[in-house]
Formats: structure tokens, C-alpha cells, sequence
């Protein structure tokens, strides 16, 4: 099951999947070991580590070679607590966790008996802050992808409520170390300090964009247009959403006028709505002059009518997607089902993913929606753990190669067969054929594993959207790769920095003043309510600055630093 | 009664007093326990909380494990960029709600009592209590709704030859909009205790009057309101001990960056930064400043009202 994970050095991470032809890590490994042992080039697991920067908080933790302890391990009979909150749509599975088939089926392969406890899907956040304040702490704790312990992970662990799991892990989780080992990786798995704190959900491989700017296909369609790639070209096509379609609002923009999610349009001008990365350095895009003409832009459109004229007053869109008001958003891939069967013109409704646009053509934009490795639902183990190790290994179980078939497919011969190497679902998941009839989007919470920290083939669920209608054209995976390739996401800092708990409280006090003045400035300079012009501009700037954005910006360059130091 | 027997026993010490009126009248102690229960638990209990208003809070560490930093918190308030702002804001709502808002029950109580037929009466009152049980988050969907530019309001706007716009991307109609509605949602269930103030008015009084030959609206001026005045000065000192809690619920939902420079107020401040940003020991600095206003406002009431009109609370 554990092959020795060499990575060749002349090789990308990116180079080496493309050569395993995407598959799980284990059959990387597996290709690699062949392919250097007839090199004869044997190079120890994170020799790769060696070109990167040289002041390393800690040693990384390779994969083990001696697993004695970890085989020597017994943990069947043994009986964990788990924190494990559920959403809503979980709630109509059932009432606990543990009554998932997946967890029984965990369950009789580990001999581990575990406890579920959830709090109400409402206020996760809440929850989870009384738990942490609580003294009464489950064995294990998972955080929900929003939910963040304040001062972060090396906080929790001086404060004695996260284990530091380095020793453990490196006894008792071969198979998570295994599934980190890539240094890029393996920086986003450990804190700035060198602790391993948690067992996060990993991906075989990382997720192209799922979310960026799409249109009404039908519409360009009728009106005989393409799909616009550079700023011009969206302006011509919303100006003809509005003057031939007498669209009302032919763009939908969010309501505090960006988009600070994927960061349509303003990564034309090469800014985005938050902290970004420009070769090293750490700028703030609102106070870049990128944004003003990001401004000036958004104002012009918004004066010709082009985009929504009610858009701050606006938590939700989807009425004017349904009623055919808007003709061009951003959004995700999956959403346009749920709009083409609310939507008055269901039968013509179509949408096209367009690429994140540019100034000149086929310039790539530097910003858009990222995913990573190291998935959300970081799962950490408690101070309270009176047996670590059993929950470390107990964890450590589902990276495996048998948990990766059982916890993303089930169980062979019933949910799956295995077509040329390949695991494809039967109609058990296909056509709700499963005892309970559940549908995917439940069924992948019963029957496998739906969130929490296991090794996930994300591609797996892509099936449900073969043979709509709405992907008959453009593929759900063409979505995401024409997203995915307009961009090159190289300006986005990585999602795992952690702040140290002072800057996080200074950081703190100046970012919610400075959030609140941009969204406010942003939506008076589009509207029209404050004019943009040098003074006005140079007013706002100024403003920002003595609000500490400056400060600001120095403590998340120390943090990008010390990321990047890992 | 009760003050009697006790003018009668002055001479016995205060435990003895309270033994012998506790035997008396345990029935009425015994009813007084949950009260001074719920006092004790729920708002006296709590106040230790107040402390992580000088902390760094860690809700890991908890209230006495947290790292302290004196008036950090507060001169970081003080200092913001939106001080000023928000508690002008909340200020200014607030008065312009215990101008419009406050007599508005009042003078509903007047006209309600003036009603004779009792099944009219019973209708209207009910139809008004109704909107004060509507949920704050109904409440604020139904005002973004009513107030788009296709909403009902603007329907009316464009029927009558005016021009169609979103009211609520224009702050310089935030205040009616809050008032308003504040106004729609409280006037009938605010004149409740009125309408008991007013039933409690000896009838003799209203008889006399009308053979001294004033008619129904002196009879309003002279009788009913005086009647009802110590009511109403309680209730007004009790608004002032609130004026600076602007309920948060109703804005946070009706709010935008367009109109924050007139809509934000100390409590949505609070909950961004409490809840959103998770800066508990500055949110808790927040919201003892409001109290301390508060407390200011109520005594400051208590004070005038006791030299002005001999009603006060204590």
C-alpha cells in the first residue's frame, strides 16, 4: 500500500500528474518509483525541499519507513468522541453522523467505535467557539471551512486545546503524510511554526475554477454574437443585451460592486478586492490604481445601463437570472439547473462559461477563483484525547488506498465496478437505485463521504452532470477549464497563511474599517453618488492610508513571508 | 395596608420587620423568586462577561485566562474611522423614533378609547397588535421588496406621475423608511398600557366634567391625559434609558454600502465586529460605552422628571 513517494526534480507537481494521467497519489508514486529506479537516480523524499528557501521553520516530517509502530498498533475495540457539524441537507439524512453507512462501514473495517456530536446547523461559528472556550472537548473536533480558531492553529495549540501531531503523525499517519509529501503541499498542511495540527480533506489533484463570469447563451445565440473574451467585447454584448434584448439589468454585479470571489472584470486591471501577491510583494487592490480604472469602468457601464441600477440592494440575484432581466453574472457550474427550472423562458434558457475577461486579447488575467490540495474540514485532535494515537491512526485510516475506494466510490460490485482500471458508479448512485433512494447530492453523505478529512477524488461526482441538457454544448468540465485557463491565479496568496494572534486583533481593528469604507466608496464611485475624479480619488487613497492599511499590509506580507519559509 | 403595618412596627429592627412581613405575606415573597431569580441569573450573572471589554479575549482561555490591555479596546473605538459616524447615526434615529414613534401609541390609546362600538374597537386593536409578532427578518424583506423599484411604494410613485427609484440606495430616505416602519410595526402594541392607564381613570371624573359642560375633546385634554401622564413619563424615562439601542435586527437587513453613511449604527458596528470579525473584546468595549449612555440618558431623565413633574422611578 505505501510506496516510497519520489518526486524527480526537474519535474512540476502539475508535469507529474498529467504524466499519472490524474490519478490517485498512490499510482504517482507508483509510476515515479519506476521511472527513477531505472534512472538509478534513488533521491530521498524531500530532497525537492533543498531548492526551495533555506530558513525552514522545521525539518519536514517524511513518510516513514519503519511503520512497526504504526502496525503494532492495535485500535480495534476503542472509542472515539468526534465533533462533526452537519448542514442542513445533512439533517434530512439523519439525525447523527453516526448513523451514516459510511461511518458503520468504517466502523467494522477499523474496529473503532466513534461518537458523533453536532451542533445545530445554524450557527456552526457559535458552536464551535463555545466548544473551544468550553473544558468539556470532544477527542476530536472538525472545523467547518469557515470556521477558524482565533490566532489560528498555533494558537489553539499554546493554548492547550489542539495536539501538536508531528510525533504522532510520523508513528501513526502514513498514509496522510504520504498524501501531503509534496513540498507545495505539504506547506499548505503544516503552520508557520513547523505543527502539524490537523488532518485536513486532501484532493487527488486540485480542482480547476468552478466558478467564474458566464452568459445567456441563447441570447448571443439569437444575437449572433461570440462569447466575449476582452473587456470591449463584453461591453458590445452587454449593449446589445440591453438596447436589442431590452434587458433590464444586462450584468448582475454583487452587491458591494465586485466580485471578491472570482474577481471578474477588475483582474483586467490586474487588481482584486483584497490582499494580493505581485511577485513577492503584498499589495491591497483598492488602493492600486488598477482599481480606479476597475472604477471608472464599472461607473461608465453602470451610467450606459449595462449593469443592474438596483445591485446594492441586492443579497440575491437569482430573480432577475429567472425573470431574463440579466444576460451576463458570475457564478458556479452546477447553478444553471436550478435556474433553467425557475426560469420563465425554461425552454430557451442556456449559459455559456466565458473566460475571465482582459484588456488585450488573449492576455491571461493573474486573479480567479483557486482551489487547492489541502481541502476545508480540518480535523484536529483535542488535548482531551486520552488515546492520540488511536485517533491519529483512526484518522490516518481513510488515506489509504482501501478508504479512498470505499469513502469516494463504496463498495465494489454494488456502487461501483471497475471499468479499465477505473472505478464508474452503477445505477446505485446513477439512478437512486440504494435502499434509501436517495439522490447523489444526499446519497454522497450516507453511502460515502461527503465532507470531513479523507482522500477525495473530486471528479467523482462530475457524472451527475453528463447528459443535461445545459451540458450538452459545454461540459461542466469545459466550464471549469475555460475559467480555469483565461487565468493564471498566480496573483492569489495562498488561502493557508496563518497571522500570529497580535496582528490577527490589529489586523483586526484596521481591516473592518477599511472593508466597510471600500465597500462603501466602491458602490457611491460605480452609482454615481460620489464622482470619480483626481481629488476625490486621492481623498479616498488618503483615507485608506490613515486608517493603517499600510500596517495592515506589513503583517500580511510577514505572514506571506513566513509561508513561503516553510 | 402593607405601608400601615409597617409605619406600626418602626421601632423593630429590620430582620424582625422582614420576619414577621415575610410570614405575612409569603405568597406574594414566593411569587417574587422567579423574578428575582431571572434578575440574578440572567442579568446580574452575566455582567462578569463585561471584563473581556479590557482583554484580548481568547474564548480558549476564557474570561480569566485572557491576556488584559487596559483601554486598548476602547481608544481603538474611539479612534476608529466610524466613530463619529455611527453614533451620530444612532443618535439621530433615535430621537427622531421618540418623537415620531413614541406618541404615536399615545395618541392611538386616545383615539381607540374614544371608540364606542366594541367590535370595531376589538377588530382595529387587534389588526395593530398583529405586525409587532411579524419576525424581524419578514419585516425587512418585506421593506426591501415594497421599497424596489418595482416595489409597491413606487407603484404608487409612478401612478401619480412621479419617477421610479430604488428607495433604499438613497440614504437621504433611510430615516422615514426606518421610522415608518418602526412606527406601522409598534403604535398598536405600545397602546396597550395606555388603554389600562386609561381604564383606571375614575369615571367620576368624566362626569363632572361633562356637567361643568366640556364635550368629549376637553374631556381628552383635561381628564384622560392627565390621567394618563404619570404612565407616560414612566415610559419616557424608560426610552431614554434605551436611547442609544437602536434596534440592530431590522437594519442589518435593510442595509447597503450606499446608504451606511446614514444607516449604520453602534449595534450593526457591534455585531460586524463581535460576530463577523470575532474581535469579542472590542465588540464587549462597544457595547459598555452604549450602556454607560444609556445609564447616563436614564438618569439624567429620572432626574429632571423628579424635579419637573414629581413622576420618577425611584
Amino acid at each position: 500500500m505505501l510506496k516510497m513517494l519520489y518526486l524527480p526534480v526537474d519535474k512540476t507537481l502539475e508535469e507529474v500528474i498529467i504524466m499519472a494521467g490524474k490519478k490517485p497519489y498512490w499510482r504517482i508514486a507508483a509510476l515515479l518509483a519506476a521511472v527513477v529506479m531505472a534512472g538509478g537516480a534513488m533521491q530521498g523524499c524531500g530532497n525537492e525541499e533543498q531548492t526551495s528557501s533555506a530558513g525552514n521553520a522545521t525539518d519536514p516530517i517524511s513518510v516513514p519507513s519503519d511503520l512497526s509502530d504504526y502496525e503494532a498498533l492495535d485500535i480495534s475495540g476503542a472509542t472515539l468522541t468526534y465533533w462533526f457539524p452537519m448542514w442542513a441537507n445533512e439533517a434530512e439524512v439523519a439525525q447523527n453522523v453516526g448513523e451514516y453507512e459510511i461511518y458503520k462501514r468504517i466502523e467494522e473495517k477499523t474496529g473503532v467505535h466513534v461518537e458523533f456530536t453536532s451542533p445545530p446547523s445554524t450557527d456552526i461559528t457559535q458552536a464551535f467557539m463555545t466548544l473551544v472556550a468550553s473544558k468539556d472537548l470532544p477527542d476530536i473536533i472538525m472545523q467547518e471551512y469557515y470556521v477558524e480558531y482565533p490566532g489560528g492553529p498555533d494558537k489553539a495549540i499554546e493554548d492547550g486545546v489542539y495536539l501538536r501531531l508531528n510525533e504522532l503523525m510520523e508513528k501513526y499517519a502514513p498514509n496522510y503524510l504520504a498524501a501531503i509529501s509534496d513540498p507545495d503541499v505539504y506547506k499548505q498542511a503544516v503552520t508557520d511554526t513547523g505543527n502539524l495540527y490537523c488532518f485536513s480533506m486532501v484532493d487527488t489533484y486540485a480542482q480547476p475554477a468552478y466558478y467564474g463570469p458566464m452568459y445567456r447563451r441563447d441570447w448571443l445565440d439569437k444575437l449572433g454574437l461570440e462569447v466575449p473574451t476582452t473587456m470591449d467585447e463584453v461591453h458590445d454584448v452587454l449593449t446589445a443585451f440591453k438596447n436589442e434584448l431590452g434587458a433590464a439589468a444586462p450584468m448582475l454585479l454583487p452587491q458591494n460592486g465586485y466580485d471578491g470571489s472570482g474577481y471578474m472584470l477588475m483582474s483586467a486591471y490586474g487588481v482584486n478586492n483584497t490582499y494580493y501577491n505581485d511577485n513577492g510583494t503584498v499589495k491591497f487592490g483598492p488602493a492600486q490604481d488598477g482599481w480606479r480604472q476597475y472604477l471608472e469602468t464599472m461607473a461608465q457601464w453602470y451610467s450606459e445601463g449595462l449593469i443592474d441600477p438596483e445591485f446594492p440592494t441586492k443579497t440575491d440575484t437569482t430573480n432577475d437570472i429567472t425573470t431574463d432581466k440579466a444576460g451576463m453574472w458570475v457564478g458556479n457550474f452546477w447553478s444553471p439547473t436550478t435556474w433553467k427550472a425557475q426560469s420563465v423562458s425554461s425552454d430557451e434558457f442556456e449559459v455559456v462559461a466565458g473566460p475571465y475577461a482582459s484588456l488585450t486579447e488573449g492576455e491571461k488575467v493573474a486573479f480567479r477563483q483557486t482551489n487547492n490540495v489541502i481541502q476545508q474540514n480540518h480535523t484536529a485532535v483535542t488535548t482531551a484525547c486520552e488515546t492520540p494515537e488511536i485517533a491519529v491512526k483512526w484518522l490516518d485510516y481513510k488515506y489509504s488506498e482501501e478508504a479512498y475506494y470505499l469513502c469516494n466510490y463504496g463498495i465494489e460490485g454494488e456502487s461501483y465496478i471497475m471499468v479499465d482500471g477505473e472505478p464508474q458508479y452503477t445505477e446505485f448512485f446513477t439512478e437512486n437505485k440504494n435502499p434509501k433512494g436517495f439522490p447523489y447530492a444526499t446519497a454522497q453523505y450516507y453511502y460515502l463521504i461527503g465532507k470531513g478529512p479523507f482522500l477525495r477524488n473530486w471528479a467523482r461526482e462530475m457524472f451527475t452532470y453528463e447528459g443535461q441538457p445545459l451540458y450538452e454544448k459545454q461540459s461542466a468540465m469545459d466550464m471549469m477549464n475555460t475559467w480555469e485557463n483565461s487565468s493564471t491565479g498566480e496573483a492569489i496568496l495562498p488561502a493557508a497563511l496563518t497571522q500570529t494572534a497580535e496582528e490577527g486583533e490589529a489586523l483586526n481593528v484596521i481591516q473592518s474599517d477599511v472593508n466597510t469604507y471600500v465597500n462603501q466608496q466602491t458602490v457611491a464611485f460605480i452609482t454615481g453618488q460620489q464622482e470619480l475624479n483626481d481629488d476625490t480619488w486621492n481623498e479616498y487613497v488618503e483615507t485608506l492610508n490613515r486608517m493603517g492599511i499600510e500596517e495592515a499590509i506589513s503583517y500580511k506580507q510577514a505572514a506571506f513571508d513566513r509561508y513561503q519559509n516553510r | 395596608m402593607a405601608a400601615v403595618s409597617v409605619r406600626q412596627k418602626t421601632s423593630l429592627a429590620i430582620g424582625e420587620r422582614f420576619r414577621r412581613d415575610f410570614r405575612k405575606y409569603w405568597a406574594l415573597y414566593l411569587m417574587f423568586i422567579p423574578v428575582l431569580a431571572y434578575y440574578i441569573v440572567f442579568c446580574y450573572f452575566p455582567m462578569y462577561g463585561v471584563l473581556i471589554a479590557f482583554q484580548r479575549y481568547s474564548p480558549a482561555r476564557g474570561v480569566f485566562g485572557s491576556t488584559w490591555v487596559g483601554l486598548d479596546n476602547f481608544q481603538n473605538f474611539f479612534q476608529s474611522y466610524y466613530f463619529l459616524q455611527i453614533t451620530w447615526n444612532t443618535f439621530r434615529l433615535s430621537l427622531e423614533d421618540l418623537i415620531f414613534n413614541f406618541p404615536s401609541s399615545i395618541i392611538f390609546a386616545l383615539l381607540i378609547n374614544e371608540v364606542r362600538r366594541t367590535w370595531f374597537k376589538k377588530t382595529v386593536q387587534t389588526i395593530t397588535y398583529l405586525p409587532y409578532f411579524i419576525s424581524a427578518v419578514v419585516v425587512g424583506g418585506l421593506i426591501v421588496d415594497f421599497t424596489a423599484k418595482e416595489g409597491l411604494i413606487n407603484n404608487f410613485i409612478v401612478f401619480f406621475g412621479g419617477e421610479a427609484k430604488n428607495l433604499l440606495m438613497d440614504s437621504s430616505y433611510f430615516d422615514a423608511i426606518y421610522i415608518i416602519s418602526n412606527i406601522w410595526q409598534g403604535f398598536g402594541y405600545g397602546s396597550i398600557i395606555y388603554l389600562g392607564a386609561i381604564s383606571n381613570i375614575n369615571s367620576e371624573l368624566y362626569e363632572a366634567a361633562t356637567i361643568d359642560g366640556a364635550g368629549r375633546f376637553r374631556q381628552t385634554l383635561h381628564v384622560t391625559l392627565p390621567g394618563m401622564a404619570p404612565t407616560i413619563v414612566i415610559l419616557l424615562i424608560l426610552r431614554m434609558g434605551s436611547m442609544l439601542s437602536v434596534g440592530y435586527e431590522k437594519i442589518l437587513l435593510i442595509y447597503n454600502s450606499q446608504i451606511l453613511d446614514k444607516a449604520d449604527v453602534i449595534s450593526t458596528f457591534v455585531y460586524r465586529k463581535g460576530l463577523i470579525d470575532a474581535s469579542y473584546g472590542y465588540a464587549a468595549a462597544v457595547g459598555l460605552f452604549n450602556s454607560v449612555i444609556n445609564m447616563i440618558f436614564l438618569v439624567a431623565a429620572n432626574c429632571i422628571s423628579r424635579k419637573v413633574s414629581e413622576t420618577s422611578l425611584w
